[in-house]
């Protein structure tokens, strides 16, 4: 379809969100055509689109992508909470109904975890690296604007 | 043995949910005699939501170059880690531009291209070799084991160090520690659903289910596997599988090092196997 010029179609085609990027597209294809690649370039492609208002994105997976890119921007490793605290909120459109959302899905989890020690206090609190300067160097110069 | 000291990456889960991965690599590596230094201030390799490839070489450059400081190779137990690691490393050494621009970001992303990245599955069989291994296994797991690949140890051929369709790494390392294989092989390289645990919760947790209901009806001890995103999936959210998807499974699942850490006769509470979710009592009976 991308060969095609079906911009539009592809680029709001809902299935973009539901991959796994599992890899088995781009072991099976025949012709080595590296096709998870080819679907994440579309999707960030899609992203822009959609910041311009171009398209509309029927999916939470842009927020939570980029939410998860903003930990590791602010503290260079994933801090699971905080990534909870941006996404649940921006999702759900409102604070409130965010942390409604995300006790929903995690209360049992997190208790889980925490009677196992998986989750302890030291999870509360982000895990930094000591050279966060470098982090913003790389999100600055490499990441998308 | 040809392995004696490398550089270890643990990755951001090693801290929280799959600490028990990262306490029973240590351990293992260990009692192998293999020291391992930890990647002195890692960052995050940029996992599965980082999709501009260019950002996931800058990241996982200032790692690589930490370990190539070292003058060791890195290794790492989770599986998303080792693909961006090894992904990173094939493209900065193919790519003396690519190389040039990273550097130009910062001089701690200076990397030449000297260190390998491997996967601890990779290591194990590969490296230090079943014979070796064979040697120094002490206890026989009388288990029959459901092993689990995912995606990234077959997957995609660029980094791959097993088969993409019929991955059989961990179904040797099971059955040199006296395990038994159960029938699983339609579901070994299969997607655990993982990536979308938190936009499609419906869709991941059908896939997990699946996985584990196959493990189940094969008569299954317990799935062994080798990525914490998987583990998350499959253990720390099978109560929430159950309750969603109102079925009773109740499968341990376990971490090959984990399983590799009883057979070289480690203490199960040093390989953390009171720290997986699904409780693991009944498989430590098992182990004579």
């Amino acid at each position: 379809m991308s060969l095609l010029g079906m911009r539009n179609e592809v680029l709001s085609n809902p299935d973009l969100w539901v991959c796994l990027i599992c890899q088995t597209c781009t072991a099976r294809c025949p012709q080595d055509v590296e096709i998870s690649d080819l679907l994440s370039a579309i999707r960030r492609i899609a992203e822009k689109e959609a910041e311009a208002g171009n398209i509309k994105i029927d999916s939470s997976r842009p927020i939570f992508d980029k939410a998860f890119q903003h930990q590791l921007e602010k503290y260079g490793r994933l801090y699971d909470i905080g990534l909870a605290k941006e996404y649940y909120p921006k999702r759900e459109g409102s604070f409130f109904k965010g942390m409604m959302a995300m006790m929903k899905d995690y209360k049992d989890f997190g208790m889980r975890m925490f009677k196992k020690g998986k989750m302890g206090p030291k999870a509360m609190f982000p895990a930094k690296v000591k050279d966060l300067a470098v982090m913003k160097k790389i999100f600055g110069e490499m990441g998308e604007k | 043995m040809s392995v004696t000291k490398l550089a270890y990456y643990p990755g951001c889960p090693s801290e929280a949910t799959a600490i028990d991965q990262d306490m029973s690599t240590k351990a293992v590596f260990e009692k192998l005699g293999v020291e391992l230094v930890e990647v002195e201030d890692w960052n995050c390799c940029g996992a599965a939501e980082v999709e501009d490839p260019e950002l996931v070489y800058a990241l996982n450059a200032r790692n690589l170059a930490i370990a190539e400081k070292e003058g060791l190779d890195i290794v790492t137990p989770c599986s998303i880690c080792y693909y961006n690691l090894e992904r990173s490393n094939i493209a900065l050494k193919a790519d003396d531009e690519l190389r040039a621009k990273v550097k130009g970001i910062d001089s701690s992303l200076d990397y030449n291209g000297k260190i390998k990245a491997k996967h601890v599955l990779d290591v194990f069989v590969n490296d230090i070799g079943l014979e070796e291994l064979s040697n120094r296994m002490s206890k026989k797991l009388n288990l029959k084991v459901a092993p689990y690949y995912g995606c990234y140890l077959g997957r995609p051929p660029e980094t791959a160090f097993d088969d993409p369709d019929d991955p059989d790494l961990m179904d040797k390392l099971i059955e040199l520690m006296g395990g038994e294989i159960v029938p699983f092989s339609q579901m070994k390289s299969l997607c655990c659903g993982g990536p979308l645990m938190m936009t499609r919760s419906d869709i991941a947790f059908e896939m997990a289910r699946k996985i584990l209901d196959t493990a189940k009806s094969a008569g299954a001890d317990c799935i062994a596997l080798a990525c914490p995103l998987c583990g998350m999936m499959l253990d720390g959210k099978q109560a929430d599988i159950e309750k969603a998807l109102h079925v009773e499974i109740d499968m341990p699942v376990v971490y090959i090092t984990q399983l590799l850490g009883l057979a070289l006769g480690i203490d199960a509470k040093e390989l953390g196997l009171n720290k997986n979710a699904v409780d693991t009592k009944d498989i430590l009976g098992k182990v004579v």
